[in-house]
């Protein structure tokens, strides 16, 4: 792995952040012939040698983004360990691995219901990008999966069911529910040189085998083989530009501390929805007086993250709920819009399990009444919880927004400052969900139930569309403002959906992979026009020798 | 611990010789930790003949992000809300008990100065600059760091630690509650 090809110089593409999309976009431009060098903060960790099957060993600083970052509003959300990975792979390698697919008509909510924006591009778009990837992780997948427009069937078969989800799928059809073992990236059976899951459960603290397809495991390695450079350790902080307007080069810090720059004909923006923005942010200059991109004042604007209210369920036995990965089941039944309700769009549901330092600290983080005697006596029982858990949608608001903070990391660069308020909408999906997720454990023989409500994930900030007045990149993730810059991963969302974002930001990274390549082997300007940019359009001028 | 791979036992060996006891604190004062251990004995009740060393854990811990790096906006950092916060327990014990330090306090009155705390009603200066709550929350997060990564907890707990090199083959209801009757007691430890 570390016998890899180094640059000096200039590159054809400079990505900032190897996570869930810089790992395809270097894999896929690497693959197309292009030079790539992908800066990244954090460590480049080793599946075997780092990776312990340990909660505490595992929080020092070598899956989650640690630094500084201010939080306000009126629900001030947490940053870390739930939402931002740190090091190659990003979030990926401390992510569930749940690989959903986005619903059509989650492209489509101001058409539908009225509400936020339509993306400017549709589930057809992406369709068959959501296989390549799924054939890339390997992903397991049940049979027949009945929600959205892929029904399967998957590369690898299912997880079993554990013992936890044998019980919540009983609640489920009680309650006239479909319980289905949730599509995972992670493979069953042997997978392109990756061994199938042994079960371990310790996903989200880094899987030790290669059966979780992270992009550690997965798209890194491939874009190595195929000459593309990770710099980890490197901490971008600036995006330069030339008179033109176009971007040069990525400033960065590397592991020694030491100011360095690295020139390219493109650079991507893969930091996800607080560092994209901060680096944008930060990137300011007299030609761009509020941040690169950033002339529809959209950048850090319409950050949303998912509802990620557990319920925590108590049965008279033993069920050994932190055997296999994390997510067992999944349903979709309350996904989208349903008239009935008394909140627009939905959520899905999970089985879910924590390891005991997770289980307590987020128990207690949201039911402080629970000490003493009283927690004492739950932590005896942690071996008879099992958790139902939701991934809720929270519509895109321009009060929720990432900005810069007064305050400086170790480099001196302002770090993030992260806006958030739940709306009414929220507040009633969460309510419903719980509702729901108390109703399933009872069904299934819980004897006893608390709730927590955190949130899940980042996205939006700098969201795609087709108007160059209202957001930051067009749909091909090509920045409106800036022709050779591009922003890809989930801050180019428009809305969330209800399930976890990863496959679908990997699918877009593949399309706007494919839409360079093309770009770059007709030797066209990367400038993304108005007027809607088919692929093969034309109105390009051909890049200066 | 015999069913754990090499790695995974020097990581857990290394745990239970640097991060729970130690010789001498690096971050609380004598006082500070007197005043904790007294807390922690209401909060995380522990058997005294295996009792883990949570104030020694916090004294390491407080001052490392753990995982989340977040600060919430006019709250100072980790360091200052735990030092600051202790200052407020003995102010809420003295202005509900006329005086008395917390150590003082015989456990029903310990119990309504946390409970105060942890509820936000509590008097004291500190808490005009630092909301109890969140004092509390923080204290509560960290201490069961500690407490639920120890390996008397696991076994206590029903939890069989590391699943690595073997995985966990046994999935099913019968078979998770056969291998239970195969695992030794948490004194063992």
């Amino acid at each position: 792995m570390r016998r890899m090809r180094r640059y000096d110089g200039e590159v054809d593409v400079c990505i900032v952040g190897a996570g869930a999309a810089g790992g395809v976009l270097a894999k896929e431009l690497s693959e197309g012939g292009l030079s790539v060098v992908v800066l990244e903060a954090g460590p480049w960790v080793d599946t075997f040698d780092d990776m312990v099957n340990d909660e505490l060993e595992m929080l020092q600083g070598k899956l989650d983004w640690q630094g500084l970052r201010i939080t306000t509003g009126e629900h001030p959300i947490t940053t870390g360990r739930t939402n931002t990975g740190w090091g190659v792979g990003g979030s990926t390698v401390h992510y569930t691995a749940a690989a959903l697919r986005f619903h059509a008509h989650d492209f489509r909510v101001k058409s539908d219901d009225g509400v936020a924006s339509d993306w400017p591009i549709r589930y057809t778009d992406l369709a068959d990008y959501y296989s390549r990837v799924e054939r890339e992780l390997g992903v397991s997948g049940p049979l027949h999966f009945p929600w959205g427009e892929f029904r399967g069937p998957f590369p690898t078969g299912p997880l079993p069911m554990s013992a936890r989800d044998e019980v919540i799928a009983y609640g489920m059809t009680g309650l006239g529910m479909t319980p289905v073992v949730c599509p995972h990236a992670v493979s069953t059976a042997p997978w392109d040189g990756r061994s199938p899951c042994m079960y371990y459960g310790f996903c989200i603290h880094g899987c030790k085998s290669m059966a979780k397809g992270s992009t550690l495991v997965t798209y890194i390695p491939k874009a190595v083989k195929n000459g593309a450079e990770i710099r980890h350790a490197c901490m971008a902080f600036r995006i330069n530009h030339g008179t033109d307007g176009r971007v040069t080069s990525v400033s960065y810090f590397d592991a020694e501390g030491q100011e360095k720059e690295q020139r390219a004909r493109i650079i991507i923006v893969s930091g996800y929805a607080i560092e994209t923005p901060r680096l944008l942010l930060n990137s300011a200059s007299t030609r761009y007086p509020d941040g690169l991109a950033n002339s529809s004042g959209m950048v850090g604007r319409n950050f949303m993250v998912h509802l990620g209210d557990n319920v925590y369920g108590r049965f008279d036995r033993p069920l050994d709920s932190f055997i296999m990965p994390p997510v067992g089941l999944v349903n979709e039944d309350r996904y989208g819009t349903d008239p009935n309700n008394d909140f627009v769009r939905g959520y899905s549901l999970q089985s879910y399990m924590l390891f005991p330092v997770e289980f307590a600290t987020d128990l207690v983080a949201d039911n402080p009444h629970l000490w003493g005697k009283r927690l004492i006596d739950i932590l005896d029982e942690y071996a008879r919880f099992a958790i139902v858990g939701l991934v809720g949608e929270v519509l895109p608001s321009e009060g929720n927004v990432v900005t810069l903070a007064e305050e400086k990391d170790e480099f001196g660069i302002p770090v993030a400052k992260i806006s958030f308020t739940k709306d009414e909408n929220s507040k009633r999906m969460s309510a419903d969900g719980i509702k729901l997720c108390e109703d399933i454990l009872k069904a299934a023989g819980a004897v006893e139930t608390f709730s927590t409500n955190g949130t899940l994930h980042l996205l939006g900030t700098c969201r795609m569309g087709d108007d160059p007045a209202t957001s930051v990149v067009d749909k091909w993730c090509g920045s409106h403002d800036v022709p050779n810059l591009f922003v890809c991963d989930g801050s180019v969302f428009v809305t969330g959906g209800a399930v976890n974002p990863s496959l679908t930001i990997q699918a877009i990274a593949t399309r706007a992979a494919d839409y360079i390549k093309e770009s770059a082997r007709k030797g066209a300007d990367l400038r993304p026009r108005a007027g809607g940019m088919g692929r093969g359009s034309g109105g390009r001028v051909p890049l200066p020798a | 611990m015999e069913g754990f791979d090499e790695v995974e036992r020097r990581v857990v060996e290394e745990r239970l010789q640097t991060n729970y006891k130690r010789e001498h604190h690096e971050f609380l004062t004598e006082d500070e930790a007197v005043l904790l251990e007294a807390m922690l004995a209401r909060l995380i009740p522990q058997e005294e003949e295996v009792k883990i060393d949570l104030v020694g854990f916090l004294d390491w811990a407080i001052p490392l992000p753990l995982g989340y790096g977040d600060r919430r906006e006019g709250i100072p950092d980790d360091p200052s809300v735990f030092r600051e916060g202790l200052k407020g327990v003995d102010q809420t014990a003295e202005r509900m008990f006329a005086g008395g330090k917390f150590i003082a306090l015989g456990d029903g009155d310990k119990d309504q100065v946390l409970r105060a705390i942890q509820e936000g009603n509590a008097e004291g200066e500190v808490w005009n600059e630092i909301p109890s709550t969140v004092f509390f929350r923080k204290l509560m997060v960290k201490a069961l760091d500690g407490y639920c990564a120890h390996p008397r907890v696991w076994a206590r707990i029903g939890f069989y630690g590391p699943a690595y090199p073997e995985g966990y083959i046994w999935v099913s209801q019968h078979e998770i509650e056969a291998r239970r009757e195969k695992k030794p007691g948490y004194l063992t430890f």
